[in-house]
């Protein structure tokens, strides 16, 4: 699905490389400054990298037009910014731009498609919504059914769970895996937690200071010696119910 | 819903209607004049001042939602000033020149200052549009004074006129040079309204759905530039209407601009027309319409600013 070959970008990002294949979820996980919404923009292609290539379905990223790339791959940006209060129905029908031409209407599929995705993340009752007027955890979702609309394959998030409660945190991860197991959808994200990377990421990347130091896995004895790598603190490790889980030692 | 828009597009349409029969000379102007005070001099005003309104309120809607900037609108941006420019060049000094064609090279020039001075500051921000539109403006307003000083004083009179704005002068000829552009430049933004949701996103967020920014915003404000130009080729520079309509059609209509920008056609052409004619009936003077939007303008500016407190950067 998505081939990244030695990516580089000015000083932030070095010589980067991984496959992600289709239908897996992977987690990208690293402290802040690492890089993480600098590679999502070079994967996006809204930055151009400086060094290296991505190949996106075996086509290199730099081959696609703006509109082909949108119905491939779509993007959810951490703290999106919509100037005007749209209703929700409004902001999940942007995601039907890459198929229409700046002088069409959306046509009943247009509508029709988007009416399924926010059916699928059970946001239709809120529909008519002013988009300011939801909770954070609900916000999300409308952006997650954007990303549906837009029938990507692919879908960067941009921390996800960032300024969620435990539960919503939860919530839109759980939605996150069952679109990836139903629907075969891939996405990339970028998570703070260990615990809900090792819980919900079929695969976790461990970025620092712009290089990948390593793959992480549950079952890995070196799980506990990659994070404190990563975020240079101490971590303790904990089995609880046949799962295992990390702790800062605080 | 429906009702709604039924009674909008009533209410719009008849005061438009209603402007032809009221005058300084009354409903009906006495003896056999009538018909004539109303068809050569009430009846082009009335028409031009509709498209003028129509034209601004597009606009205005349309940069609003491009530059994500509900204080933005052709008179803040500099646009009208350019517009002005271009007409008193023509008429001081390149009379060969069509005034609607000299209005647009001027607005063009505007636009093009407004938006790459902004573009020094980074990102094109809020807070940098406007105060380059503000320093845009005054610079070219400095050189139409300019003009003014060295233009004899017997074509001055017309000039000044044109910057205070007025539809005084207005004649059948006028609305046949110029509403064929404000026509063009407003057909392009009610195209485009289905599109200006999406352009009204960041720009990064717009290219991730497959939208050209560049290309689009480029089109958005030539189209703009024109009409705009085209309104002040016709009446001089009216600000305001720009601003202000847009924010009370979203009060009504909420902010979907494919809503919003067939309202504001309809509601602008309405208020100007209306402006027009309380400019033109409450004194003997003929007052410039200009005058009146600004005195209701300012007003609605800072009841803008202090609901916003605290949400703009």
């Amino acid at each position: 699905m998505l081939r990244v070959n030695a990516l580089s970008y000015k000083h932030i990002l070095k010589e980067i490389s991984f496959t992600v294949k289709k239908g897996e979820i992977v987690a990208i996980l690293g402290p802040n400054g690492a890089g993480k919404t600098t590679l999502f923009r070079c994967l996006m292609r809204l930055l151009k990298p400086s060094k290296g290539n991505v190949y996106l379905k075996e086509k290199p990223l730099s081959a696609y037009q703006t509109k082909e790339l949108a119905r491939v791959a779509a993007y959810c940006p951490q703290s999106p910014k919509v100037g005007f209060d749209y209703q929700v129905r409004t902001v999940v029908l942007m995601g039907r731009s890459p198929y229409l031409s700046p002088l069409n209407a959306p046509s009943a599929k247009d509508f029709a498609v988007v009416e399924k995705a926010m059916e699928t993340l059970g946001i239709k009752a809120l529909a008519e919504r002013p988009l300011h007027t939801l909770s954070g955890g609900q916000q999300r979702l409308v952006f997650l059914a954007r990303a549906l609309a837009q029938e990507a394959e692919l879908i960067f998030l941009d921390e996800p769970t960032a300024h969620l409660d435990l539960k919503h945190q939860i919530h839109v991860l759980q939605k996150i895996k069952d679109l990836a197991r139903e629907k075969g959808l891939t996405f990339v994200m970028n998570l703070h937690d260990p615990n809900m990377a090792l819980a919900y990421a079929g695969r976790i990347l461990l970025l620092k200071a712009g290089r990948l130091i390593g793959e992480l896995s549950a079952k890995d004895e070196k799980l506990k010696k990659a994070l404190e790598e990563l975020y240079e603190i101490e971590f303790s490790l904990c089995s609880l119910e046949n799962k295992l889980f990390v702790f800062p030692r605080i | 819903m429906n009702i709604k828009w039924f009674f909008f597009i009533f209410f719009c349409l008849g005061v438009i209607f209603l402007s032809f029969f009221i005058g300084p000379t009354g409903f009906i102007p006495p003896g056999g004049l009538g018909k004539a005070i109303i068809w050569e001099i009430r009846a082009p005003r009335v028409m031009l001042a509709a498209f003028c309104g129509a034209m601004l309120a597009a606009s205005g809607a349309s940069l609003q939602a491009i530059f994500r900037n509900p204080l933005v609108d052709p008179y803040l941006l500099g646009l009208s000033s350019g517009g002005a420019l271009g007409c008193a060049l023509s008429v001081a000094f390149f009379p060969w020149l069509p005034v609607p064609l000299a209005a647009f090279l001027g607005a063009s020039l505007a636009a093009f200052l407004t938006y790459s001075l902004a573009r020094l500051e980074g990102s094109a921000s809020r807070l940098a549009l406007i105060l380059s539109g503000v320093i845009v403006s005054a610079f070219l307003m400095a050189i139409v004074s300019l003009i003014k000083f060295l233009l004899d004083p017997h074509r001055m009179s017309e000039v000044v006129l044109w910057m205070m704005g007025s539809f005084a002068l207005a004649r059948w000829e006028t609305v046949k040079t110029t509403v064929p552009f404000m026509c063009v430049g407003a057909a392009v933004l009610v195209a485009l309204r289905h599109r200006l949701n999406v352009l009204s996103l960041s720009e990064e967020e717009a290219k991730s759905l497959g939208v050209s920014v560049g290309r689009e915003r480029v089109l958005i404000i030539s189209a703009v530039t024109l009409g705009v130009g085209a309104t002040v080729a016709a009446a001089g520079i009216i600000g305001w209407v720009g601003l202000m309509v847009p924010h009370l059609v979203r009060l009504s209509f909420g902010p979907e601009n494919e809503r919003v920008l067939p309202a504001s056609l309809l509601a602008g052409a309405a208020v100007l027309v209306a402006a027009d004619t309380l400019a033109r009936s409450v004194s003997s003077f003929d007052l410039p319409v200009g005058i009146l939007t600004a005195i209701l303008g300012v007003p609605f500016f800072v009841y803008l600013l202090r609901k916003a407190r605290g949400e703009w950067p």
